[in-house]
């Protein structure tokens, strides 16, 4: 157990028993409040916001302490309550955005404003180009869903969603030796996927 | 990097609009955090890697809670000063006001009370009030939760941009029915900031979201939207380069959400 588990089980210890309740709260707070605001803040809310969602989750931690059961992690009972109290949030934006009166879009734009006379652009490609495209999309396409499953899941995760190499290996339990095979090997089956195509041509 | 990226690139992508209809809404934090622990069965394991593939929502929950035990996570995020002392006063206040849940004695004496006559009829209108949120909080669930059978993905262009025919081009248009949309901006110059952000603004000039978005490898910035979160309307979408605090605009994009 690494001096900070120790220290933290002493804090838990002391709070769940409850001897010098607001102090040991208060380290508690002083431990964690930076890596809850930017639990919050990394989910795009402002610092007032991120403060109050602090808060909140801090309270909800103070009221269940009793009743925290220690085979768990606390961090991961910290990431329930933070992430019970952001949904909630959430769900009380999207009601109160409902709930807000529309602008009609005809008061507005004026008329002759530039933005009001929206129009489509319709992309005119020659037939042939667009049909080769589709081809080769659909190829392609179904050479990713070919893949074994991890392999696809590991590429997806770097190529759609920019996650690092690291990121990926915790997000799937890997190593980060397994993944980096797996994207490896995964850009060489498409790839030769691509040369096999454009070899007739 | 082969010269092959963007073809793969897109390949990924479009895989991805095809698998995202088969999702099934967000998992809860008890599922996201039993996962983390490893204490899934194989099939509910793969269905949650099934689900991050198309979310990366819960995908940056997941990381984030790796990271939340760590005392350096966050410090790549700004606070203000005082943020800690505010909240603890805060805390304090809260706390002496509200004291801690005890735990309940087996056998606390019981207190017996004739309930006044308005009671009743209190408690018939609570039970109504009661039972009408919840058939309203169960469709919120629901809608919130129905995954988009067709995702909508559109790269915009900047306003003020020329277009073939001469002119400016226009707003992009969100059709109807799609109700998660991902738009992608593409900046000329996206420069080598600190930080990015994006703003919605409405026609009437008020800015309705405002967040940090991360550049990817291709210098393309992705901003996955729900039409719930933002209604029907004209917006004008803002991209900022943020360097030592201050913002530098990069682009600016209209957009069209269709009732």
């Amino acid at each position: 157990m690494s001096a900070d588990d120790e220290w933290l089980q002493q804090i838990l210890d002391a709070l769940q028993a409850g001897r010098d309740v607001e102090e040991n709260f208060r380290l508690l707070c002083e431990r964690y409040h930076r890596s809850l605001y930017s639990f919050f803040s990394r989910r795009g809310f402002s610092p007032a916001d991120c403060l109050d969602l602090t808060q909140e989750t801090f309270l909800g931690i103070y009221q269940g302490i009793g009743s925290f059961r220690r085979d768990a992690r606390f961090e991961t009972w910290l990431f329930k309550v933070a992430t019970n109290a952001w949904r909630k949030r959430l769900r009380w934006e999207v009601a109160g955005k409902r709930a807000a009166e529309e602008v009609p879009l005809d008061t507005a734009l004026g008329a002759d404003d530039e933005r009001s006379a929206f129009q489509p652009v319709a992309e005119d490609p020659l037939p042939g180009d667009a049909l080769l495209e589709a081809e080769r999309s659909r190829l392609l396409r179904e050479a990713v869903d070919r893949l074994p499953d991890q392999m696809r899941k590991c590429l997806v995760l770097s190529v759609y969603h920019d996650f690092k190499v690291r990121e990926i290996a915790q997000l799937l339990h890997l190593s980060p030796e397994t993944v980096k095979v797996h994207l490896f090997q995964a850009r060489r089956r498409l790839q030769k996927t691509l040369e096999s195509w454009r070899a007739p041509s | 990097m082969s010269e092959n990226e963007p073809e793969i690139r897109q390949a990924v992508m479009d895989w991805v609009a095809s698998a995202a209809g088969e999702n099934d809404g967000h998992p809860d934090p008890e599922t996201l955090a039993a996962y983390h622990a490893r204490e899934l069965p194989e099939d509910e394991e793969r269905g949650i890697q099934d689900h991050l593939l198309v979310c990366r929502e819960c995908a940056e929950l997941l990381l984030d809670l790796e990271r939340l035990g760590d005392p350096g996570f966050g410090r790549d995020v700004e606070i203000p000063a005082g943020t800690g002392e505010v909240l603890w006063e805060r805390l304090r206040q809260e706390i002496r006001e509200r004291p801690r849940q005890e735990t309940v004695l087996p056998f606390a004496p019981r207190r017996r009370a004739v309930p006044p006559p308005w009671m009743s009829a209190l408690a018939a209108a609570l039970l109504v009030a009661v039972v009408g949120l919840s058939v309203w909080v169960a469709a919120l669930r629901q809608e919130l939760s129905r995954p988009d059978l067709r995702p909508f993905m559109v790269d915009l262009a900047p306003v003020g941009a020329r277009v073939r025919d001469g002119g400016s081009a226009p707003a992009t248009v969100i059709p109807s029915g799609t109700s998660r949309f991902t738009l992608i901006l593409n900046p000329e110059r996206p420069g080598d900031f600190q930080e990015y952000e994006a703003e919605f603004e409405r026609t009437d000039g008020v800015v309705i979201s405002q967040r940090g978005i991360g550049q990817n490898l291709y210098g393309l910035f992705f901003l996955s939207e729900t039409r719930s979160a933002l209604g029907a309307g004209d917006y004008r979408i803002r991209l900022f380069g943020i360097r030592n605090g201050r913002r530098e605009p990069l682009g600016e994009y209209a957009v069209r959400i269709l009732p």
